[in-house]
């Protein structure tokens, strides 16, 4: 209780929810521009947050990430266009009801749904991750280098469309995260005579790179080559413009459904918010009294897949907050914003910093709050936002990605890792391969390789250990059975796919 | 039009890299000590797993990739849009070149009116307002509020 008066304390300042209105308000905007995703909009925010308190900045980044997942199903439903991959789902049927004149029907929806879907999924973090901690203070080295392997297999196979491809990345974040200075030795590893890789690579300037820079790039493609976007006029008859209570009443089986089903899915790392929120659409749509409807305009599907992409945002954290194993990138990004503020997330966060703990649940809630109410607000203008052109929006990004890789350590050096981890990005992403286990797996590195080798010390250099030890054991069984499993799915469609070919 | 097979380049490339890594790479930037006796303390011990990992999972691509054999030789694809981020990283190689030789603020101005230009904005006035705009929120964010030191550099 006294933990908790003080959180109460910390929390309940003007700057910290200042700042979580502000991160709201960032995310809303950034996430409803098409091109500009909830992930990009924390990498442009985090190097504003260097010289602030670590709950203000706890909350401006949990803001801007909620924000930013709302923010992206707006030209879902008004443009036929995400904002941010989470809201492919949305505009299934969101963008129908636009053209039928009905978008901020839609939108209100989808405001109420998310909200819905964020708190509860907040709810169960909430109750979770203070025993999970426990739970996870109990494993040793050979348990933790389990898990982590067993995260990142399931992390690099689950991103992306292919499985080999993210395996790849995988290893390429394992060994750019091997740069740096040995933490058992300290001998140099990868240095090429640059004193400042000492540290290793710098996480933001190279989650700059990865994603807004890369995006960037990418846009550069399509110049000139202009996806035509067709704007609906809203209906002038009321009830096209608001959610009825009978309608709303129908949206809500669907939205705990979803919201269920994205906090299962969420909690595991790896699954990400686009896929919760298919899932929760398909799921919706087979109880539904309608189904029929579905793809054509029902409000029913707006509800569940926004309500599914944003249960994904708190229980996302539960593996983040316990384990210090983020789920998906916008996890990897807080993970990296926790560790610049002094934070370090895992089950020792809850023995050493319980206060803060409390107070990131705080902000957690209030960022729902205030992402219901600058959300009604917005939608009524966010037509006008959503038309600015890209010929000023990412110009505008590339030099907030310079100046805020250069204001992380007053360095040119992070500014070239932008531009090399930006061309890493766009030519991995040009060629099919998914961007976020490269990030989960750089900040995985030092943990997994510490435990591993911790594990060999202990046993003196003996891998039995990761056997013998109950825990790890049955991870990497997992891993074991996962593999096989995967391998058989693999040749089981691989010959399908031939017989199709042959009839 | 260029026809070929991206995942097994991509895989070979990778493969490549990752052969360069184990036998050439880590041998020569990660030292040695003689006095480490123990596996488990070798610095070199994660470098080898993990470039035999990135070897692994690239040969498997490789092979995965072959055996679709024509479906992934029909993929065909322009090099024009990859000229053009690759156009688009010199632009932006060269801002950050310049950055400390002319200053942030100068070589910020110019490479955002090149990428205006670049992305089809002509209106002189629009580049001008909206240079005054991006770089006036810059400067109040960065330089007044966060107190960045910016390099030193001819100009600003």
């Amino acid at each position: 209780m006294d933990n908790l008066m003080a959180a109460f304390d910390m929390f309940f300042q003007f700057h910290v929810i200042a700042g979580v209105f502000v991160g709201v308000f960032l995310g809303i905007i950034l996430g409803s521009i098409p091109g500009l995703t909830a992930t990009m909009a924390i990498a442009l925010i985090i190097p504003m947050t260097f010289t602030l308190d670590p709950v203000v900045s706890v909350g401006l980044l949990v803001g801007a990430y909620k924000g930013g997942n709302y923010g992206g199903s707006i030209p879902a439903i008004l443009l036929n266009t995400p904002g941010t991959p989470a809201a492919s789902a949305t505009l299934l049927d969101g963008h129908e009801l636009a053209k039928q004149g009905k978008s901020l029907k839609a939108l209100k929806m989808a405001i109420y749904s998310s909200v819905m879907g964020d708190t509860l999924s907040d709810m169960v973090l909430i109750l979770v991750a203070p025993p999970l901690a426990l739970i996870a203070l109990k494993m040793g080295p050979p348990e933790m280098a389990a898990l982590i392997f067993l995260s990142l297999l399931i992390i690099t196979t689950v991103s992306g469309e292919s499985m080999i491809k993210g395996l790849i990345v995988g290893a390429i974040g394992l060994v750019v995260g091997t740069i740096g200075l040995d933490s058992v030795t300290a001998v140099r590893r990868f240095g090429f005579g640059f004193p400042e890789l000492d540290e290793g690579i710098s996480l933001v300037p190279m989650l700059i790179g990865l994603f807004a820079v890369s995006e960037f790039l990418i846009n550069t493609e399509s110049v000139g080559m202009g996806k035509v976007v067709q704007f609906f006029a809203r209906s002038d008859k009321p009830e096209d413009n608001r959610v009825s209570g009978k309608e709303f009443k129908a949206c809500v089986p669907p939205i705990l459904l979803s919201t269920g089903i994205g906090t299962l899915l969420g909690a595991i790392p790896g699954i990400g918010p686009s896929i919760a929120a298919f899932a929760g659409y398909a799921q919706a749509k087979k109880i539904s009294k309608h189904p029929e409807k579905f793809g054509k305009g029902a409000l029913e599907g707006v509800a569940a897949a926004e309500a599914g992409n944003n249960a994904v945002c708190g229980a996302n954290l539960i593996p983040l907050l316990t384990l210090g194993i983020p789920g998906d990138i916008g996890a990897a990004v807080l993970l990296g914003a926790f560790m610049i503020q002094g934070l370090h997330p895992g089950p020792m966060l809850f023995q050493e910093n319980i206060v803060t703990v409390y107070a990131i649940f705080m902000a957690l809630m209030l960022a729902n709050v205030f992402n219901y109410f600058i959300g009604i607000f917005y939608i009524r203008f966010a037509s006008k936002v959503v038309l600015i052109p890209k010929g000023y929006i990412f110009p505008a990004v590339l030099a907030f990605c310079f100046f805020g890789a250069y204001g992380f350590n007053q360095s040119l050096f992070d500014v070239w890792i932008v531009i090399i981890f930006g061309l890493i990005g766009y030519l991995l992403r040009r060629n099919g391969f998914p961007l976020a286990p490269l990030l989960i797996a750089f900040m995985l590195e030092p943990i997994l390789e510490g435990a591993f080798r911790q594990s060999l010390l202990m046993s003196g250099g003996s891998m039995a250990i990761f056997f013998t030890h109950p825990i790890s054991g049955a991870f990497l069984s997992l891993a074991v059975v996962g593999i096989v499993w995967m391998v058989i799915g693999g040749i089981r469609n691989a010959k399908s796919k031939a017989k199709n070919t042959l009839v | 039009m260029v026809k070929f097979n991206r995942d097994t380049m991509a895989g070979s490339i990778m493969l490549a890299f990752s052969l360069i890594l184990a036998f050439i790479i880590t041998p020569d930037q990660v030292e040695m000590h003689r006095s480490v006796a123990l596996l488990a303390l070798s610095p070199r011990l994660f470098c080898y797993i993990t470039a035999g990992l990135l070897g692994l999972t690239s040969a498997v691509l490789i092979i995965a990739s072959l055996k679709k054999g024509h479906e992934a030789d029909a993929q065909s694809t322009s090099w024009e849009p990859l000229l053009r981020g690759l156009f688009c990283t010199a632009i932006a190689c060269v801002y950050a070149a310049l950055a400390g030789i002319i200053g942030f603020f100068v070589s910020t101005a110019l490479a955002m009116t090149a990428f205006l230009l670049y992305f089809g904005v002509r209106r002189w006035v629009g580049i001008v307002l909206f240079l005054i705009v991006v770089l006036g929120f810059i400067y109040v964010l960065f330089i007044q509020a966060l107190k960045v030191v910016m390099p030193d550099g001819l100009l600003y």
